[in-house]
């Protein structure tokens, strides 16, 4: 393989050196090797041997060619200073061209160059290129002030370096692109001073030129650095609304999203209005959200979620949008019952509680065991779900449903919680011993048999023998041996908890277990049984014990509000995906030179 | 901004790589680091990173290839002054907008099949400088540039590459082939005037099944047009619309409507030859949204509420200038505006609303009803009774109509038998090829009907029989939902329709010389059409 890719290589020098010689047979000969090693390239082979013919091959009226040729320098140059720097009059020569792609593409891979060396010849093209009669030239000389900067900070130290300045007067160039680039442009060369500041001329200016525009992509730029500008009385507000409404109305949903933060940053101060904002943009997002059949989905949710967290009871009527549709991808169905949970109130709750009921019954393990997490959540936030989500539980037990095991967990979770409700579900208990399978569903159900004990032995159900705590117990602790430690630790509590409820019942069982633990060769659970002995010789202790409290998985909480505020301002970007802000996952570096 | 974008095919294989920065070590094997992602974790959100490396992938898979873009949140900063030290509170980080990044994939697709005429890995690999250069022009040093169709034919010179085998007429068929300004340098291949064959078939791709219908379910607004445009193989000046809603509905077992919500859209194809084209269109009815004027509209103009259609929300493409006051409203109550459609595919307008909560006033009509009950036979049987009512007038149909049963797994289920019958015999039912089969591996029945007319009604008795004692667990576990595909030619369940389509210079002066041909076409589908068993 190495050894066919290096004589390939040399073919393709080869060809490239022959091809040098002339002829229309030599441009189409160098043509294809030029062509030939950038596909190589693509492929992730190193084609870096070429670098002196390839160099060679830019010197050609063949565009196509020299597109690519360029692209290959681009890549190489650094390893290649020397023979980099070759190619600086073909680029002159090209800048001075009459044709104003070919001087486009000059300046623009001239500047992308990584050669420090090059400063000196690249400063007097982009100065010259900013003020090039072709809007296609200025686009790129532009872009190349920000190439500049990587090469040479010293250009760019304060607002008041000439290319700062030359790029602030660009603002008002004819040419959308030229005035895009510029505020892009202009925001990254002053990154380590705040980015672009925006003054109320150039506000005034983009505002008034936007209906110019008609690219969304440009448009959304605009309107994200138009909400640099602070406003300062409400009569401005009005008027930036009116003007960029329909901007929030549009198909391309980068553009509406845009929109949206501007218009939620706008109104920050005002909280009256700005929960008008926000009930007036989750129109366009229910939009986008509805005709969006991928991945864009997902991103839209975790935004309406962030509108949820601070206007809480926004999208309590539109909850039908967030049901699964059947060919809704996984993660976009996990994203909408996440959503789903956070948004329900005791006014929506029943179709929501049924909805999720039909997902906890589905094949896919991932979907039914999310969508019982959220039943959870929602039987601890609505107080009328309890009765509800509890029945829906044992219905789904009593036919095995695939997610019985974790509704066995959130149960032990929900317990305290819902002891009133449990006299209707005891004769349940003995089923739920078939379903726990793995060693924390056991665990849960241990616990709970445990705090339960009393009730049940003191309700008309206790005393059929197939419900006594005792009895429900014994099969986990004839299995004592082969439990984890985790599970030996539950058992032994429960029996203590059972044994205060029915002494005589659980008294050969408690002996037994004790027996068993005390030779255990886990030091804590032997701990925990002498821990028991001693309370059970000294029985003046009266029973409330504290014994051990059993620690839950705390489950991370979301975000506090101040996090929940910080991650506002970052409205339409990757960190509301994340749920996280750019602090956390932005790193710096300090730049060569 | 971006730091690279690559195009994977489903080995991991690079079938395009650029990177725009050379911001990332080259020793950072980003599509490696990508493709293991994908492919060893479970479920892999299209927006994740890899904070070892501070690199964030932004991601779609179509086509059978992965589109990647990769923004790199490892920032390089470079000393402020001699005399001043770098605060790092003070630097700003512009974080990417994942709907940005989103519309640029999406949007550099479309592009690809404009200018290729195809978008795989084949005509990718054989096309790859063109693609380069289409990449180089689309992005630079990480920043948007243009993706207007129009404008990048200035600027690209190569041409698409002709596949190896004979079907050239077809690869050639990008909307570049049809648009006649080629750029200077590059020669525009002979055959580029033809029709492009499969920039319409790939059209038709995206409806599901009505290839079949194609010639008679066009409708165009000159008629007389139709055979001779399809046939021949003369220039091609044309527009495509299509109104195309998605319904998105739930019954309950019962049969009641449990939720509903219909989701349109107006796909625009323009493949005219005029470069900046003007053109006019009439919807009826008029729709209306409550939190906002459409156009300036007053309501009042309107002679009858049941002119006006209540939706929930609509939203516009950028090209689209509402018209002010009166002249929005065509003679008959219309709905009039004007736009100026870019070259290519592109969505006009989107729209929603849902059913439960619009005014009753509203004409709309699901195309079918679903009921199912589960009734107790025996000790050992047990049926579940699917009846489908198709509620569309008699001469409409739905198309492909497919109904998926889930039988109950793990019920000591013995055997299972099927069985169809009509309730009412309509004048053109019958005989419609239903098909019914139960795929014992999948633990489903199937149930498969090209055509199934307006106003009938059908019922599948799916018999199950189980071992005495098993019945009451099998009954319990037949759970899930009934789901069902289909889709109804030339009707909308809004019955929102286009009543004129004409440039805008004969819109105003109320003629019709010289119009390019314009294909109109209405389709329905279900997105999500299911009844719960329980």
């Amino acid at each position: 393989m190495n050894n066919n890719h290096n004589k390939e290589i040399e073919t393709l020098k080869e060809m490239l050196r022959e091809g040098r010689k002339g002829g229309a047979n030599g441009m189409e000969q160098t043509f294809q090797a030029v062509r030939r090693i950038n596909l190589l390239m693509i492929f992730g082979l190193d084609v870096s041997d070429c670098f002196v013919e390839m160099v060679m091959a830019g010197n050609t009226n063949n565009i196509i060619q020299k597109k690519l040729v360029w692209s290959f320098l681009s890549k190489y140059s650094s390893s290649n200073p020397q023979h980099s720097l070759l190619t600086i009059s073909t680029f002159q020569k090209d800048f001075s061209d009459s044709n104003p792609i070919i001087r486009s593409l000059s300046i623009k891979s001239f500047s992308s160059l990584k050669l420090p060396s090059i400063v000196e010849y690249l400063l007097p093209m982009i100065e010259e290129g900013l003020m090039d009669s072709h809007p296609f030239v200025r686009r790129k000389s532009v872009l190349a002030c920000i190439k500049l900067k990587y090469l040479q900070p010293a250009f760019f130290t304060s607002f008041q370096s000439p290319l700062v300045l030359k790029l602030y007067e660009m603002l008002r160039d004819g040419d959308h692109l030229v005035v895009t680039n510029c505020l892009t442009a202009l925001d990254e060369v002053m990154k380590e001073k705040g980015g672009i500041i925006i003054n109320r001329p150039i506000f005034v200016h983009l505002l008034q030129r936007l209906h110019e525009w008609e690219d969304s992509s440009c448009l959304s730029i605009i309107i994200d650095y138009l909400s640099f500008y602070k406003l300062s009385t409400s009569k401005e507000i009005f008027e930036l609304m009116n003007q960029t409404d329909d901007c929030l109305n549009h198909t391309s949903s980068s553009l509406a999203l845009s929109t949206s933060r501007l218009f939620l940053k706008i109104t920050e101060k005002d909280s009256k209005l700005h929960a008008q904002v926000i009930s007036r943009i989750k129109i366009p997002l229910l939009t986008l959200l509805n005709r969006s059949e991928g991945a864009e989905a997902t991103s839209i949710i975790s935004h309406l979620k962030l509108v949820a967290n601070r206007s809480p009871n926004i999208l309590r009527d539109d909850y039908p949008h967030f049901f699964c549709k059947m060919n809704d991808l996984d993660v976009v169905k996990l994203s909408k019952i996440d959503l789903l949970t956070t948004i329900t109130t005791n006014s929506n709750y029943p179709d929501i509680i049924y909805e999720f009921g039909q997902y906890a019954k589905e094949k896919d393990p991932t979907i039914s065991r999310e969508s019982v997490i959220g039943l959870g959540k929602i039987f601890k936030s609505i107080l009328e779900s309890r009765g509800p989500i509890l029945y829906l539980f044992f219905d789904l037990i009593s036919f095995h449903a695939g997610s019985s095991g974790q509704i066995i967990i959130i149960l032990r979770d929900l317990l305290e919680l819902s002891k009133d409700f449990w006299e209707l579900y005891v004769l349940d208990l003995p089923k739920c011993i078939e379903i726990a399978s793995t060693f924390k569903e056991k665990e849960c159900l241990v616990f709970i048999i445990g705090e339960l004990s009393e009730r049940i032995t003191s309700s008309k159900n206790g005393r059929i023998n197939k419900l006594s705590p005792a009895y429900m117990l014994e099969a986990f602790i004839l299995q004592f041996n082969q439990s984890p430690p985790s599970l030996k630790l539950h058992i032994l509590d429960a029996s203590r908890k059972i044994f205060f409820s029915s002494a005589s019942e659980m008294f050969p069982l408690l002996q037994l277990v004790l027996s068993k633990a005390s030779s255990d060769e886990n030091i804590l659970v032997v701990e925990r049984a002498t821990e028991i002995y001693k309370l059970l010789s000294t029985l003046a202790i009266s029973r409330p014990v504290t014994l051990g409290a059993q620690q839950l998985d705390v489950e991370p909480e979301d975000l506090g509000p101040v996090e929940s505020d910080r991650l506002f301002e970052e409205f339409n970007s990757l960190s509301v995906y994340y749920r996280k802000i750019s602090h956390s996952f932005i790193s710096i570096h300090l730049g060569g030179s | 901004m971006f730091s690279q974008f690559f195009i994977l095919n489903l080995r991991g294989d690079p079938v395009l790589f650029r990177d725009y920065r050379g911001d990332i070590s080259p020793q950072i094997n980003t599509t490696e680091l990508f493709f293991v992602e994908i492919t060893t974790k479970e479920l892999v959100q299209p927006v994740f990173q890899l904070t070892e490396h501070h690199l964030h992938f932004i991601w779609t898979f179509q086509d059978s290839l992965y589109f990647v873009l990769v923004w790199n949140s490892n920032i390089e900063v470079s000393k402020v002054g001699e005399n001043e030290e770098f605060d790092a509170k003070k630097l700003k980080v512009k974080v990417p907008s994942p709907f940005f990044a989103f519309e640029l994939l999406d949007r550099i697709r479309q592009l690809f099949r404009d200018f290729l005429g195809m978008l795989n890995e084949e005509s990718l690999r054989r096309n790859f400088s063109l693609t380069l250069e289409l990449l180089d022009e689309i992005i630079d040093f990480g920043y948007i540039q243009t993706t207007s169709t129009r404008e990048l034919k200035r600027l690209i010179h190569d041409k698409p590459v002709p596949p190896e085998d004979s079907s050239w007429k077809i690869g050639s068929s990008g909307i570049l082939s049809t648009l006649s300004n080629w750029n200077g340098t590059a020669t525009t291949p002979s055959n580029a005037s033809q029709k492009p064959v499969v920039a319409t078939s790939s059209w038709k791709d995206s409806f599901k099944s009505m290839v079949g219908e194609y010639a008679s379910g066009w409708s165009s607004v000159i008629p007389s047009k139709i055979t001779s445009t399809l046939q021949s193989s003369q220039k091609s000046d044309e527009i495509f619309v299509d109104i195309i809603e998605k319904l998105f509905v739930t019954f309950k077992s019962n049969g009641e409507l449990f939720h509903s919500s219909i989701s349109g859209k107006i796909l625009v194809k323009n493949l005219l030859e005029d470069q900046k084209p003007a053109l006019c269109v009439a919807l009826s009815p008029v729709p209306v949204v409550s939190h906002r004027v459409l156009g300036p509209v007053p309501k009042e103009s309107f002679n009858s509420e049941s002119s006006t259609l209540k939706l929930d929300d609509c939203i516009f493409h950028e090209c689209v200038k509402m018209k002010k006051g009166k002249e929005a409203v065509g003679p008959k109550d219309e709905f009039v505006f004007d736009f100026f459609p870019p070259s290519g595919e592109f969505t006009l307008m989107n729209y929603r609303l849902s059913l439960d909560r619009s005014s009753p006033k509203n004409r709309i009509s699901l195309p079918l009803k679903i009921e199912n009950q589960i009734e107790t036979m025996s000790e050992t049987r047990f049926d579940i009774v699917v009846q489908i009512e198709c509620s569309l007038p008699a001469e409409k149909h739905l198309h492909q109509l497919c109904v998926d049963v889930p039988l109950p797994s793990e019920s000591g289920l013995v055997s299972v038998s099927c069985e169809l019958s009509n309730r009412e015999k309509s004048a053109n039912g019958g005989g419609m090829g239903s098909q019914v089969e139960h795929l014992v591996s999948e633990n489903k029945v199937v149930w498969r009907t090209k055509k199934f007319p307006g106003s009938y009604q059908q019922q599948l008795r799916i018999k199950c029989f189980v071992n005495a004692g098993d019945l009451i667990m099998a009954k319990k576990r037949t759970i899930g939902s009934v789901s069902v595909d289909f889709e109804v030619p030339m009707w909308t369940s809004t019955g929102l329709s286009i009543k004129w389509l004409k440039t805008q210079l004969n819109a105003q002066r109320g003629t019709s010389e010289g119009e390019p041909t314009r294909w109109i076409r209405y389709v329905t589908q279900s997105d999500s059409f299911q009844s719960r068993l329980t």
